[in-house]
């Protein structure tokens, strides 16, 4: 289903609703236009380069371009969010992954239709094949696994436990190791640095062969082996979450750039700022390696350009020959934070428009191909004059509706001081980077610190901020963003509302934890039950204040008040919080509103020694999964 | 960057002769003119002393400097770019000058809603010297043009070094960038426009040269008048460097032998320029920065010295910004009226070959300067830190942790310096230059002296875990 139906079906199946002491919400209403907007966002050239298949994730369709003509020749509808490409070695078949409807549609491209649906876990992100194409490997984020499908059986065979939001695939030039990007963090210690996992699947054994630790990254999205096999290059955000929000410059908030690791077994990995001193480029998404491994290519989504990074010019500053790099761990851990050095390695910074994500090169390394997502346009980059030399028009409405507006906003780094970061870099995909934060304004610095939140259906969850402070997203996105955040004068007043619509618009992720026909299953049931329970296992009463349901009621998980309910940490100043909402909580973790556990078990264990926070230390260890399946449900 | 593409910030009308605005100096004697299609028209006659001028972003008024009377005090006013609808915008006994448009901001708390027009200027202390005793004490000021919603007109003091400040620019980004007295000589340093985030820019450790009268260019590129004296404003080479890498990318642009003042952006990417050859009078010319060639002669009456030509034509405004200091923090003041934070990350990392060594600091101590009057005797003979022409003040000591990190209340809008003791309360390193956090603001520091290109660690620091800032206000006398 494409995200302007999703929206449009969700408007109708909530209405108006009402949740405890709460006014009634609904979603924006969608104009017409916003249903046919394509949002192109993954991009694949077939071998001999004749078409480009476009996944184009807001209408549901895969398009077919013919590169000569640059004309769209075809589109196949698909549905459900489409984003990974792959296509078979006997170039019959197409394999799009879905987002919406968590599988993978096996598209005959001979026909221009889908053949079958292939399953896959929740959220398929990178798709690649085995090199016999036998199998078909879908990185699924939602559930952060590797599913193997057996493409003769249509049947999935093995699911291999990856990274925190596996997001990427790259493969070996002869496709037998594939490398995987991650958007989040894994588990890390309060207040520790985050790490994303790269993992390293041995294709024809179908097992997991290594875990790299990217320590210090996070939104790990675009992912590329360069044409030796002897690196992977991932496009990577270098937050500075830990330290308090105190100004921007410097890099102070955040950082872009790549990590380039070695495939070696053990391999090193090194990391190098795209950014300069004085400008950045916000949101690195796609990778591409030029066909004689000189040239990277990295689109940064945020700051509307492509960066033509000379790679042997970044390798001989690294210490890098033979697959190793060389320089000691102090440089490295230098280069990582160095502004100044993207000089000796940015080749040309190509500007674009428009969002840029998704990158195809052809064979020849003469034209890369650059997916505008909030154009509706593929870019045509002339390699040799590195400059954007044709768009190709993917049809879509030429009007800008309010709703997409927004999405402009939301994802254009212009509105933070050097272009630093946008509202996307924070919440990629809409979500959520899985960070807390030193919000230094809020009690001072060191105090406070606060979980990031999701966008998605935060739009009946007024009032905002852990304090309950902003009543409403106009008043969170405006001057206190502008002050604390962006540090300029922010949205202005009428980009402040479209922005705020926009966000109000934003659904939660299809739940592939509820049944479709919203029924609950035995576990969940029991969930439930532990849920809304009125007394505990020894047949105490508990009091209404003190039961989950009370606090966290459908449909959305939250009342909307301000609780103390015992969960005050060293840092903070007080213990009263606006409750938070349940929706998607699955894919939100850390949890507690500073983000100190990885868990939701923790919560009522570790960080609920007086049942202040419900009664829960009664539980047994099946009572605790069994909630747990219920809140997944929400 | 090789063979790069880049986004123009603006371009400037492409006909060959737009008109200009301009200063002509004979001794104490200046005023501002317009040069239109060859004829050159007096836009201050009544004025003793006219200079300073600053084109707003529409190109249709103009910011001076002018001394009705000789002997008056300079005051900053704004005229239409006819000379028509003069206004007095400053007042009071002491020197204002060089005034330069700031973009429009708000500082209305909590909304923000009411953007008015700012600009910043430099303004000599009433009763205060600088640090070396050289002159008034010169620092930047921003004041609004307009009046600002429940406060009327608002004046703030942005800049708080005690060597003395100058020669205002405004970058697109919103910063402002200056000439700044440190220690000896002058260095280019960027402010926010409401006087956050103090940062250098280019200059503070580059040698006995001073940096002055910068500019921005549409490529990317700031210009600037470099020499080797010391006081502001004196002719140099012309020099460049990159904003993509401002401390690498320096290279001269004019040769010796020739003295240029006032670079300005001009048409078709050239620069409007100042220049003289030895014993002659300033004259404006065009200059072509990417081929360091001096272009054709604009205007040259060896009666005057001709200097700070401007075209006059609309110019992108830059990027705005609301403030976080005084009245528009959102900090919740409380106790901290009147303070800022401040927190430094690591005081081991430093780019310094005398760097201390890790686990050598113990505490920090910060120091007030307090500048001395006008016929005060030195505190100190020259040539030392703390500077002759300045009594000092204890703010107060606070503990550094073992990861090197520190964080404290200090007095706000009042300039310190920063000296790391040992266990045993020795020195063993001192910050030999002024810096300040504003009143409601906060700061953090990467490290003591660090690598400016270096982004900071992603580290929560022992410091700000415990999250128990010293208070130093320095309620002592100096």
């Amino acid at each position: 289903m494409s995200a302007g139906r999703l929206l449009a079906s969700c408007a109708l199946a909530l209405g108006p609703l009402a949740p405890c002491g709460a006014e009634p919400w609904s979603l924006p209403a969608p104009e017409p236009a916003d249903s046919l907007y394509k949002s192109p966002i993954q991009l694949l050239l077939s071998p001999e380069g004749r078409r480009l298949f476009v996944a184009c994730e807001q209408s549901g369709e895969v398009l077919v371009v013919d590169t000569r003509s640059r004309q769209v020749r075809a589109k196949v509808e698909v549905g459900g969010e489409p984003f990974g490409l792959a296509q078979s070695p006997d170039g019959k078949t197409l394999y799009v992954g879905c987002r919406a409807s968590n599988d993978v549609a096996a598209v005959d491209l001979k026909a221009m239709r889908v053949q079958a649906r292939l399953p896959a876990g929740d959220d398929p992100h990178g798709l690649a094949l085995s090199p016999d194409g036998a199998y078909l490997l879908v990185a699924n984020l939602g559930t952060n696994d590797l599913s193997v499908v057996d493409l003769a059986q249509d049947r999935q065979v093995r699911r291999l436990s990856l990274g925190r939001g596996p997001f990427g695939l790259a493969q070996s030039p002869d496709r037998k190791t594939l490398y995987t990007s991650s958007q989040y963090s894994s588990p890390v210690p309060f207040r520790a640095p985050p790490m994303i996992e790269m993992s390293v699947v041995d294709v024809e054994g179908q097992r997991v062969r290594e875990r790299r630790v990217l320590a210090g990254a996070v939104i790990g999205q675009g992912i590329a082996a360069s044409p030796d096999g002897r690196w992977v290059v991932t496009a990577v955000e270098l937050p500075k979450n830990l330290i308090p929000e105190t100004q921007v410059y410097q890099g102070w908030m955040v950082t872009f750039g790549f990590a380039l690791s070695e495939t070696r077994p053990g391999g090193r990995s090194a990391y190098l700022l795209i950014d300069e001193p004085n400008l950045y480029f916000a949101d690195p998404y796609g990778v591409a390696f030029s066909p004689d491994g000189g040239w990277l290519y990295l689109s940064s989504s945020g700051a509307d350009a492509v960066t033509v990074v000379d790679f042997r010019a970044a390798c001989r500053l690294l210490g890098a020959e033979d697959g190793r790099i060389g320089a000691p761990e102090d440089t490295l851990r230098l280069y990582a934070r160095h502004l100044g050095l993207s000089s000796e390695y940015a080749a040309a910074r190509i500007p674009t428009g428009a969002n840029p994500k998704g990158l195809a090169l052809s064979a020849d390394g003469r034209w890369l191909y650059a997916a505008l997502r909030l154009a509706d346009q593929v870019a045509v980059i002339d390699t040799r004059k590195r400059m954007v030399v044709d768009h190709i028009d993917l049809g879509g409405p030429k009007m800008v509706t309010p709703l997409r507006r927004g999405a402009q906003l939301f994802n254009y780094a212009s509105i933070s001081f050097q272009k630093q970061l946008s509202c996307a870099t924070c919440h990629p995909e809409n979500g959520v980077d899985g960070l807390s934060y030193d919000i230094a304004a809020d009690g001072g610095m060191g105090h406070n610190i606060v979980d990031n939140m999701t966008m998605r259906q935060v739009g009946p969850t007024a009032p905002f901020k852990w304090r309950g402070k902003n009543p409403t997203i106009e008043r969170q996105d405006g001057p206190r963003a502008a002050q604390l955040f962006f540090r300029t004068h922010g949205f202005e007043a009428g980009d402040r509302r479209t922005i705020a619509r926009f966000i109000e618009s934003i659904p939660k992720r299809p739940n592939r934890y509820l049944a479709a026909d919203g029924r609950l299953d035995k576990t969940q049931q029991l969930g439930k039950k532990l849920f809304e329970r009125a007394y505990d296992n020894q047949g105490r009463y508990i009091p209404a204040g003190n039961r989950c349901v009370t606090c966290h009621p459908l449909p959305y998980g939250t009342d909307r008040f301000i609780h103390d309910v015992g969960s005050q940490n060293y840092h903070d100043l007080d213990g009263n919080f606006d409750t938070p909402h349940l929706t998607n909580t699955y894919e939100r973790a850390p949890f507690m509103h500073d983000g100190r556990c990885y868990s939701l078990e923790e919560i009522w264990t570790v960080h609920n020694p007086d049942d202040t926070h419900g009664v829960t230390n009664d539980m047994s260890k099946d009572q605790f999964n069994a909630l747990i399946e219920y809140i997944k449900t929400f | 960057m090789k063979g790069c593409a880049l986004l123009l910030l603006w371009t400037l009308p492409l006909w060959a002769n737009p008109p200009l605005v301009l200063v002509q100096q004979a001794g104490t004697n200046s005023r501002i003119v317009r040069l239109d299609g060859g004829q050159v028209r007096v836009l201050t006659p009544q004025f003793a002393g006219a200079a300073d001028p600053c084109v707003s972003f529409e190109g249709t008024h103009l910011l001076f400097a002018g001394q009705r009377s000789a002997g008056d005090p300079w005051q900053i006013w704004e005229m239409r770019a006819d000379g028509a609808q003069q206004r007095q915008l400053t007042e009071g006994p002491a020197d204002c000058r060089e005034p330069v448009y700031l973009a429009k901001a708000a500082v209305d708390a909590p909304e923000f809603a009411q953007r008015v027009r700012w600009f910043c200027f430099v303004r000599a202390l009433p009763g205060a010297l600088d640090e070396e005793g050289r002159g008034p004490l010169r620092s930047l000021y921003a004041q609004s043009l307009e009046p600002v919603p429940g406060r009327g007109i608002v004046t703030w003091r942005t800049t708080y070094n005690l060597g003395g400040d100058a020669a205002p620019a405004v970058l697109g980004d919103g910063r402002v960038l200056f000439s700044s007295w440190q220690r000896e000589g002058l260095a280019l340093m960027t402010i926010s426009w409401a006087g956050e985030d103090l940062n250098p820019f280019f200059g503070t450790h580059d040698g006995p040269l001073s940096q002055g009268e910068p500019c921005e260019l549409p490529d990317r590129s700031v210009v600037f008048v470099e020499h080797q004296g010391t006081i502001p404003h004196q002719g140099g080479n012309l020099a460049r460097v990159e904003l993509r890498r401002p401390l690498a990318t320096r290279r001269v642009l004019s040769r010796e032998g020739e003295e240029y003042r006032t670079p300005h952006p001009g048409p078709e990417g050239k620069l409007l320029v100042a220049r003289r050859r030895p014993g002659k009078s300033y004259g404006i010319h065009y200059f072509e920065p990417t081929r360091g060639r001096l272009g054709s002669k604009v205007l040259d009456d060896p009666a005057w010295d001709e200097l700070d030509a401007q075209v006059l034509a609309p110019r992108p405004e830059p990027t705005g910004r609301i403030p976080m200091v005084e009245f528009a923090s959102v900090l919740d003041l409380g106790d901290l009226k009147g303070l800022g934070q401040l927190q430094c990350l690591n005081v081991y990392d430093s780019d310094r070959p005398d760097r201390a060594r890790p686990g050598q600091v113990e505490r920090v101590r910060l120091v007030e300067g307090v500048p001395l009057p006008p016929g005060a005797a030195p505190a100190r003979p020259p040539g030392g830190w703390p500077p002759s022409h300045v009594r000092t003040r204890l703010l107060g000591e606070a503990p550094v942790e073992p990861d090197g990190s520190f964080y404290v209340n200090v007095a706000g809008d009042r300039p310190f310096y920063i000296e790391t003791l040992d266990a045993q309360g020795q020195v063993v390193q001192t910050m030999r230059a002024w810096t300040w956090v504003r009143s409601g603001d906060q700061r953090g520091c990467v490290g003591c002296h660090e690598n400016r290109e270096l982004a900071p660690e992603n580290r929560a620091t022992q410091a700000l875990i415990r999250a128990q800032p010293v208070t130093l206000k320095g309620e002592g006398k100096p």
